[in-house]
């Protein structure tokens, strides 16, 4: 197994503020990692240092070289995606594939084209006549071209409709990813990708809190749906977290054999939503 | 796989007045020329009464005057060019696509750099030939004015006064080439106001030695830098010493851009 990411003792400040506190993963070749926290956890710094888009303190290996002095050829392997509108509005469809086919010697125009087809952008657009969904399609136009290794999204769709998000999210899964590429993505709307992910990453005031592929995460953690005469009984497991739902009680445990659990009512595994919100809080009851 | 053509292109997209102003200004002197050509005629001027050099001293003066006009909206929109050039990218934050793709810095910045001091303005010096060459084929069309024209062209003096003309433009553009860089670098440190930041600090810096040294050396000295001196003087050191000033603001210039839209 390559580790595509590797980083040991990542550390950013920004003004006295730790954006990254001492934080070490790695990301290996073939996942789709969710890099996931609140706003100012720490997620686009993790991204910016891995794009040598900002300077850090630390050991960072990005496909085997140092993004802080080799920067100029990682991106030739790397692709990124920002947030929605990087775009620039005056750049016309069939320019911005001209530049890619200038500049990148990984890009392959047809690719692009063929699915730009599938949609209605005209090539003679330019973007600011596109609709929002419109440009993130563009944009993932000319990366899925990109004969990339991996590929970074920081909150790809954010602002987007339900439908062009789903799109997005099926085209990266149908078109783009197989086993030789991997996918970093950060995002509020944990929901939504879910199902796409296979590792999850929680980071929390610059740390990472949980860093679990998603199919461990039905051995380590499990949700009780607990009537309320059996709360009592259930809460002496020691749950870490619990919510209401419908007039019953949903705990979450981790590490408790199945066998005891079963007695209390309905068990199942956390979401991802679940488990990054409890874990979330209990982070914060730590820290109070 | 194109790089340098590509980057030139790309910023001809976003900044298309470099060259449709100097294009602009080009076809209105053509137009004024074409009305103005009709109501005088040379050749009715009786050569008795004509000054002996009248029309040894017509062809470099419409060469001149036709020159300065171009060059000088070139000059222009060269200007604000390279003061938006680095700041524009990170106003509609479109710095995060261009570094997503494998151009480095030094190439994103040589590029600008390129286009603003030295291929667009030969690209405006060849607008100003083509405009003169214009003018003068309609004064030969309207006025058949062939024996006018063979005696101000005749012994290859229009080749010489476009040769004249070219020398001072590669002469100004190697005096200009810190300020060229200097504009560069307020670009990238810009915050807002591109021009406020390009023009406080000297001003500034000058105001205060007046102040508190009560010299004027500062001030004289970028005055000096500013005007078109030392053009007529290949021996002048301060021309070629920019030179090394220009290279080391634009290696700055490539460093700020590294981290430029880190907040």
């Amino acid at each position: 197994m390559t580790a595509i990411i590797s980083a040991t003792g990542l550390s950013k400040a920004y003004r006295g503020r730790k954006a990254l506190d001492n934080v070490s993963f790695s990301v290996a070749a073939g996942r789709i990692v969710g890099l996931i926290g609140r706003n100012g956890a720490g997620k686009t710094t993790a991204l910016k240092a891995i794009l040598g888009l900002t300077a850090f303190q630390g050991e960072l290996r990005v496909l085997g070289k140092d993004p802080a002095t080799e920067r100029d050829e990682l991106m030739r392997e790397v692709s990124f995606i920002a947030d929605t509108a990087v775009l620039p509005k005056w750049l016309r469809v069939r320019n911005a594939l001209d530049y890619m086919q200038g500049v990148h010697p990984n890009f392959v125009r047809a690719r692009a084209e063929e699915f730009l087809r599938t949609t209605e952008i005209r090539m003679d657009s330019r973007v600011r006549e596109l609709s929002k969904g419109m440009v993130t399609q563009l944009h993932l136009a000319l990366v899925l071209a990109i004969r990339a290794r991996l590929l970074v999204l920081d909150e790809p769709t954010l602002g987007l409709d339900l439908l062009y998000r789903r799109k997005f999210y099926d085209t990266l899964l149908n078109d783009y990813m197989d086993e030789e590429r991997t996918i970093l993505v950060t995002t509020h709307q944990v929901e939504e990708i879910e199902n796409l992910l296979t590792d999850v990453l929680f980071i929390e005031q610059g740390h990472i809190v949980l860093d679990t592929p998603v199919e461990d995460i039905g051995q380590r953690y499990s949700q009780v749906l607990v009537h309320p005469d059996q709360l009592a009984a259930a809460r002496a497991l020691k749950p870490f977290h619990e919510r209401s739902l419908f007039g019953r009680t949903l705990l979450f445990f981790e590490n408790q054999p199945a066998a005891q659990l079963e007695a209390l009512g309905e068990v199942g595994t956390p979401t991802i939503a679940d488990l990054f919100v409890a874990r979330m809080q209990q982070t914060q009851q730590e820290a109070a | 796989m194109k790089v340098w053509p590509t980057l030139i292109r790309r910023e001809l997209w976003e900044n298309r007045s470099l060259w449709i102003a100097p294009t602009a200004v080009a076809a209105l002197i053509i137009g004024a020329a074409a009305l103005s050509l009709g109501s005088i005629n040379f050749n009715a001027i009786p050569v008795a009464t004509r000054a002996p050099n009248f029309s040894r001293g017509m062809l470099p003066a419409s060469v001149w005057g036709i020159a300065t006009v171009i060059m000088l909206v070139g000059a222009i929109a060269v200007m604000s060019y390279l003061l938006d050039c680095l700041y524009a990218e990170r106003r509609d934050r479109s710095i995060l696509f261009w570094k997503s793709l494998p151009v480095s810095d030094g190439y994103t910045v040589l590029a600008k750099f390129a286009l603003g001091l030295v291929i667009a303005p030969l690209f405006v010096y060849l607008l100003a030939v083509a405009t003169h060459l214009v003018c003068s084929a309609m004064l030969l069309l309207r006025q058949g004015g062939f024996e006018f024209l063979s005696r101000t062209w005749g012994n290859g003096i229009w080749f010489s006064i476009q040769g004249d003309l070219l020398g001072r433009l590669v002469l100004s553009l190697i005096w200009y080439a810190p300020l060229a860089a200097y504009l560069m670098l307020a670009s990238v440190l810009s915050r807002r106001a591109t021009m406020l930041t390009a023009v406080l600090p000297p001003l500034v810096l000058a105001l205060a030695e007046r102040l508190v040294l009560d010299t004027t050396y500062l001030g004289a000295f970028l005055l000096h830098r500013l005007a078109p001196a030392g053009l007529s003087d290949v021996t002048e050191p301060q021309l070629w010493l920019g030179l090394p000033v220009a290279a080391a603001l634009l290696f700055l210039v490539v460093r700020l851009r590294r981290y430029r839209d880190d907040t």
